[in-house]
């Protein structure tokens, strides 16, 4: 389950991402929130997705980042 | 450098993944292009965008749990039970912890690393040094804690495991992980191999069944309630879903597709190109523009190393399928979206919808323009919207256009 943790700034641009990074799919979710928010590494990242290499988890992230861009009007 | 070769390593770039060699000629490229330069711009943006909003958003708990107490046990390992290792590991890891915190830092600013896993790494990378008494106490009951939750969580988790499935053959013989099959069962991690003259059927459990064609080959890759999933590697399958939810994804090179309900088949030629058509139903595609939904009587291919492509009527005329593959594939460009704007009929609008989310603003305005014609967007569906690609708009007005065409 999601969580919200802390909260500051404006609330509907918060709102908004949140709602955009709920809309992606669980797997590209989690890639997406280790990688872009947590700061770990593809490296670190991987193992737990053994089922993917790391160009694969590098495609998602490139992915999400270019949904966001767009969908955030960047 | 050309623009395209540097919009390719840009995320490379960002991510501080080049060498230092192309990383110079990626920077003097920039220096002379506006076009790229305004690219690494927008990347920028995007990470102070996302650096400003505080954690609103955390990976299921379940995965930081996991990720976390994997991350503990892997600092702690004693290569050879030898408890001299450990200080040393220790400060391996720190030193690896800095160097990269320090290039993130260098291109995103201050590390964001949550509470959960801050302390975590913290935990098990500080020593036990001035350790305080409260420290002290979450450092006994944090363990007792993690340990009990994984323990409730591998319970829960393991009751949904539901391999192995059974397989009918309807002719010839079925090689399960390279050896004759025999006992009509297949588990997850196995795989599923018929020659020329066999075909078999597996039964989801409940979903439905997945007829594994000639001279085709899968891997169960999950037998899980919630996430069963199968890759098809080569050859074709036909999905039939029984279940009111469907719970089926299918692996096609790289991209997840999930089931939606209904019948559809999945064909792998032998350059690993792969086309996915509905029959019934519809399946939710990943693409690089964010998913799309794939409805009946259309499909899609996904090329070998490609993000999977426009959707398109099956019966849609022979120019369309080439010019949205032209689109796709080959740059088609401008002259792509025209052409194919003026081929498709009104039958043909979820494709023109689909394609919103890849063109420019001004090409969005005619595209909005030649589905509204046919079919007007729902009350709930803005001009503005659209012309942002909005993920929720887009959608209801495919489901608009879904209903009329039925």
């Amino acid at each position: 389950m999601e969580q919200r943790v802390r909260r500051s700034g404006t609330r509907s641009d918060e709102d908004r991402l949140e709602n955009l990074i709920l809309k992606l799919p669980v797997e590209d979710r989690i890639i997406f929130i280790l990688h872009d928010l947590e700061g770990f590494s593809y490296s670190e990242i991987n193992p737990y997705f053994r089922d993917m290499i790391i160009d694969e988890l590098k495609t998602i992230v490139i992915r999400t980042r270019n949904y966001l861009m767009e969908n955030l009007g960047l | 450098m050309t623009c395209e070769e540097v919009k390719i390593s840009l995320h490379d770039y960002i991510d501080e993944h080049l060498d230092l060699l192309e990383k110079k000629e990626i920077e003097a490229h920039l220096r002379g292009c506006d076009k790229c330069h305004n690219e690494i711009t927008r990347l920028r943006n995007y990470f102070n965008t996302i650096k400003s909003i505080p954690y609103t958003i955390e990976a299921p708990e379940e995965i930081i749990q996991k990720f976390s107490r994997d991350l503990i046990s892997l600092s702690r390992e004693e290569p050879d039970g030898k408890n001299t290792s450990f200080a040393f590991e220790d400060e391996k890891i720190r030193k690896e912890q800095k160097k990269f915190e320090k290039k993130l830092k260098s291109e995103r600013g201050p590390s964001r690393k949550s509470d959960v896993s801050a302390t975590i790494v913290r935990n098990s990378t500080g020593g036990f040094k001035s350790l305080s008494y409260i420290e002290w106490k979450k450092f006994i009951i944090m363990p007792v804690l993690i340990a009990a939750g994984f323990a409730g969580y591998f319970i829960y988790d393991f009751q949904k495991y539901n391999s192995p499935w059974d397989i009918q053959l309807k002719t010839g013989t079925a090689i399960v992980n390279g050896r004759l099959n025999s006992t009509g069962k297949i588990s997850q991690g196995e795989s599923l191999s018929l020659d020329k003259q066999s075909v078999a059927v597996i039964e989801v459990p409940n979903t439905g069944n997945v007829e594994v064609n000639s001279s085709s080959y899968i891997v169960l890759e999950e037998a899980k309630n919630g996430a069963n999933r199968i890759r098809v590697k080569e050859g074709s399958i036909r999905v039939v879903n029984s279940a009111d939810i469907p719970d089926l994804r299918i692996t096609v090179n790289s991209s997840l597709i999930t089931d939606k309900s209904g019948i559809f088949t999945v064909d792998i030629d032998e350059a690993s190109n792969a086309k996915i058509n509905v029959e019934k139903g519809y399946l939710e595609i990943p693409s690089v523009r964010g998913s799309y939904n794939l409805a009946a009587g259309y499909m899609c291919e996904i090329k070998n190393n490609h993000s999977p492509g426009t959707p398109y009527r099956i019966d849609a005329a022979d120019t369309l399928k080439n010019e949205v593959d032209r689109f796709d594939y080959y740059n088609g460009g401008d002259l792509s979206v025209r052409n194919i704007i003026s081929i498709a009929g009104k039958k043909d609008m979820l494709t023109l919808l689909a394609m919103i989310p890849a063109v420019s603003q001004l090409q969005r305005q005619i595209l909005f323009q030649s589905i509204a014609n046919h079919f007007p967007p729902p009350t709930s569906v803005t001009r503005l919207g659209i012309m942002k690609a909005d993920g929720e708009m887009l959608y209801k007005w495919w489901e608009e256009i879904v209903w009329q065409l039925q």
